[in-house]
C-alpha cells in the first residue's frame, strides 16, 4: 500500500467538505436566533452610550493641549520679565525702612518684600527685544498730602544695568512711568496698592529722588548701550506626533493611523530646513485596479477586487519651512518638501477571484520597499513660543504621492495634523 | 434586510446548511456544530451593516465568504468555550482497516464517501482538526492561523504536518492505485 500524495488527499478532502450533505433541519433553531438578535437590540442604547463614551475619551486628549495653550496665553498676558515692560512697583529702601519702623506688621512687611521680589529682574535671562530689561522703573507715589503730586523713587540697591539698547528718553517716557493706582498687571495690584497705602501713611520718611537725580540716572543708562543681536539662525530639534488619514486615489478612508518621531532643523531668518525620522502607521483601502500585483506571483492569474490593510514604516521628511508671519511669540508658517518611506511591515487583506472562485486572504510583507523621495509634503501651521527656546507647533498637512509606494505600488495620499514641541539648540 | 425578520429568516433557511457544513468540520458533535452555526447567524444579523458589497458581480460569493469567516470564528469560539482547543493534539493509534473508496465519481455513493472523508477529518484531535480545516479546506495561511488561534506559526505547521500524517495512515492507495479509506 502507498500513502496518498498530500495534494491528492487535500483535493479529495476539499471536495468532500464542499459537497457532503448534512441534515440542517435538525440544527435549525430560528427562535433562538430571532430572540438573540432582536432582544439584544433593546440593549442597544447602552452600546450607543459606550460608543459615545469612547468618543468622549478622545476629546480628553484636548485637555493637555488646552492646558498648554492656557499656560502659554497666561504667560503671554502676564508678560515675561525679559520681554515685557518690567513690573511697575518699586519701593525705595529708605521708604521701606521707614515703613518697617512705623508699622511692624509682618504681613505688610512681607507684602513689601513681595513687591520688591516681583520687581527684581531675573538674572541670567536672555532677551532679544528692545526694551529696558532688569531696569527698575521709577515709582510714582501718588500722595495727595504733598504738594508735588508725582514723586519718583528709585531702588538703587536692586538696580541692574540695562542689557538692551534703549535711549534714556524712551526708558523714562511718561507713559512708562508707573502709576501705582493703575497697575499694569493683576499679580502686582494688591501688593502695589498696599505698598502705596503704607507709603502714604509714612510719606514723610519716604525718600524722594528729585527730577535732577532721575535725569542723572538716565544719563548713566544712556552711556551703557548694548546692541542686540537677534538670534535669527540656529539649530532646533524636537518631538512631533499626530494623526494620519490615508487614502488611495481619493477612495474611502480607513480608521486613522498615526505619526510619531523626531524633528530637527536649522533656521536662518524666515527660512528653515527640516528633517527627521518618523514612525508612521497608515491604514488604507483600495480597489484592486490600483494595486500592482506584479510583485506578487501568487496573483498572476487572479483578479484582485479590493485591498485593505495597513503599513508601518519609517518616514524621512526633508522640508523647507517658511515663516510668513513672524511675531515675538508666535508665527505662522508653511512647509514644502519631499518624504521617503522605508516600509517596515505591510499587511493587506485581499478580496480576489482566482480560478473562477472568490477568495479572501491576507498577507504580510516585511521590509518590502524603500521609496526615496516619493511623497510631496505640503503643510501650514502655527507655532507658539512658550519659552526663550521652546516652541510648540500645530501643523495640518497633506502628502501627495509622486510614485506608488509599498508592495502594491499604491499611490497613497495622506492628510493629518501634527503637533510638536521644538527647542532651540544650544 | 438590515432588521427585517422575514428577510433574516429567508437568509437563515437558505444558508444554514452551508454554515452547518462548515461548523460540523470543526466542532466535535452535531449538537455543538448546530449551536456554533446558530451563534454565527446571530452575529451575521447583528453585524449585517458591516457586510460590504465591493463587487456587485459577485455578491453571493462575497456573502458566502463572509458567512464562512463568521462561522469559522464562531466555531473556534465555541471550541474555546468548551476547552477543546489545545495547542498540540495527539495522534490516534487505532488499528486501521481500509475500505475501497475508488468509486468516488459514482454519484450514487458520492455522499457516502464524502461523509466518510469528513468523518475522518473529525477523528483528528481538536488542535490538528482546527489547523487542517483552516489551512487545507478553508485556505488560511499559517500566519493567519497563528493569529486566529494564538499559536506560533511553527506550531501551526507542526500540527498540520501531524494531521496530514494521521490522515495518510487512514487514507492510502493500494498497489493498483485504488484509494482505500479507513472506516
Amino acid at each position: 500500500m502507498l500513502y496518498m500524495r498530500e495534494d491528492d488527499m487535500d483535493e479529495m478532502l476539499r471536495k468532500a467538505a464542499e459537497n457532503y450533505e448534512i441534515d440542517a433541519a435538525k440544527a435549525a433553531d430560528w427562535n433562538f436566533v430571532y430572540k438573540a438578535v432582536h432582544e439584544s437590540e433593546e440593549a442597544m442604547p447602552g452600546k450607543k452610550e459606550e460608543k459615545r463614551r469612547r468618543f468622549i475619551f478622545w476629546w480628553l486628549l484636548l485637555i493637555p493641549l488646552g492646558w498648554l495653550a492656557h499656560t502659554a496665553y497666561n504667560k503671554f498676558q502676564a508678560g515675561d520679565p525679559n520681554q515685557q515692560n518690567p513690573p511697575s512697583v518699586s519701593v525705595h529702601p529708605k521708604a521701606n525702612e521707614s515703613i518697617n519702623n512705623t508699622q511692624s506688621s509682618p504681613q505688610k512687611n512681607s507684602a513689601h518684600k513681595e513687591v520688591i521680589a516681583k520687581t527684581s529682574p531675573e538674572p541670567g535671562k536672555n532677551t532679544s527685544i528692545k526694551q529696558p530689561v532688569n531696569r527698575q522703573n521709577p515709582v510714582l507715589h501718588n500722595n495727595p498730602g504733598r504738594s508735588t503730586a508725582n514723586v519718583y523713587t528709585y531702588d538703587q540697591s536692586t538696580r541692574v544695568e540695562p542689557s538692551v539698547a534703549q535711549s534714556s528718553t524712551e526708558m523714562y517716557k511718561p507713559q512708562e512711568r508707573v502709576n501705582v493706582d493703575k497697575p499694569a498687571e493683576e499679580g502686582v495690584t494688591t501688593n502695589s496698592s498696599s505698598a502705596n497705602t503704607e507709603l502714604k501713611k509714612d510719606s514723610a520718611t519716604a525718600t524722594a529722588i528729585s527730577d535732577k537725580e532721575t535725569i542723572d540716572i538716565a544719563d548713566k543708562a544712556k552711556k551703557q548701550v548694548i546692541t542686540i543681536k537677534p538670534t535669527d539662525h540656529y539649530f532646533y530639534a524636537g518631538l512631533i506626533a499626530g494623526g494620519d488619514m490615508s487614502f488611495v486615489k481619493y477612495q474611502k478612508t480607513q480608521p486613522p493611523g498615526y505619526n510619531i518621531g523626531l524633528l530637527a532643523g536649522y533656521k536662518f531668518k524666515k527660512l528653515s530646513i527640516e528633517s527627521g525620522l518618523l514612525f508612521v502607521k497608515k491604514n488604507y483601502y483600495s480597489d484592486g485596479e490600483y494595486f500592482d500585483k506584479s510583485n506578487i506571483p501568487y496573483f498572476n492569474n487572479a483578479k484582485i477586487l479590493t485591498v485593505d490593510g495597513y503599513c508601518r514604516m519609517f518616514e524621512i521628511p526633508l522640508n523647507i519651512k517658511y515663516d510668513f508671519i513672524e511675531k515675538k511669540r508666535h508665527s505662522f508658517f508653511a512647509t514644502a518638501g519631499l518624504s521617503s518611506y522605508l516600509m517596515n511591515k505591510e499587511f493587506y487583506n485581499y478580496d480576489y477571484i482566482k480560478d473562477g472562485a472568490w477568495h479572501n486572504g491576507s498577507r504580510a510583507y516585511m521590509h518590502s520597499t524603500q521609496n526615496w523621495f516619493s511623497i510631496l509634503n505640503l503643510s501650514a501651521g502655527y507655532q507658539l513660543r512658550t519659552g526663550s527656546k521652546t516652541s510648540i507647533r500645530i501643523e495640518p498637512y497633506y502628502k501627495a504621492p509622486l510614485s506608488g509606494v509599498g508592495t502594491g505600488s499604491l499611490p497613497v495620499s495622506s492628510v493629518g495634523i501634527n503637533a510638536g514641541v521644538t527647542r532651540q539648540i544650544p | 434586510m438590515d432588521n427585517d425578520p422575514k428577510c433574516q429568516k429567508i437568509l437563515y433557511d437558505r444558508y444554514l446548511p452551508y454554515a452547518l457544513r462548515i461548523s460540523y468540520r470543526y466542532v466535535h458533535s452535531f449538537e455543538n456544530a448546530a449551536h456554533a452555526a446558530n451563534d454565527a447567524f446571530v452575529k451575521i444579523f447583528k453585524n449585517f451593516k458591516k457586510f460590504e458589497i465591493r463587487d456587485y458581480a459577485h455578491v453571493e460569493t462575497m456573502l458566502l465568504g463572509w458567512i464562512k469567516r463568521i462561522v469559522i470564528n464562531a466555531s473556534i469560539d465555541f471550541m474555546g468555550r468548551e476547552n477543546l482547543m489545545s495547542t498540540n493534539g495527539t495522534v490516534r493509534t487505532d488499528n486501521v482497516e481500509y475500505r475501497n473508496i475508488n468509486n468516488i465519481n459514482n454519484n450514487g455513493e458520492n455522499q457516502l464517501v464524502y461523509k466518510e472523508l469528513i468523518a475522518l477529518i473529525r477523528k483528528l484531535s481538536p488542535a490538528y482538526k482546527l489547523v487542517f480545516n483552516l489551512y487545507v479546506i478553508d485556505g488560511y495561511t499559517h500566519q493567519e492561523i497563528s493569529n486566529m488561534l494564538g499559536i506560533s506559526v511553527g506550531t501551526s505547521k507542526s500540527n498540520l504536518s501531524k494531521a496530514r500524517a494521521f490522515l495518510q495512515r487512514y487514507l492510502v492507495k493500494d498497489d493498483k492505485g485504488n484509494i482505500l479509506c479507513f472506516t
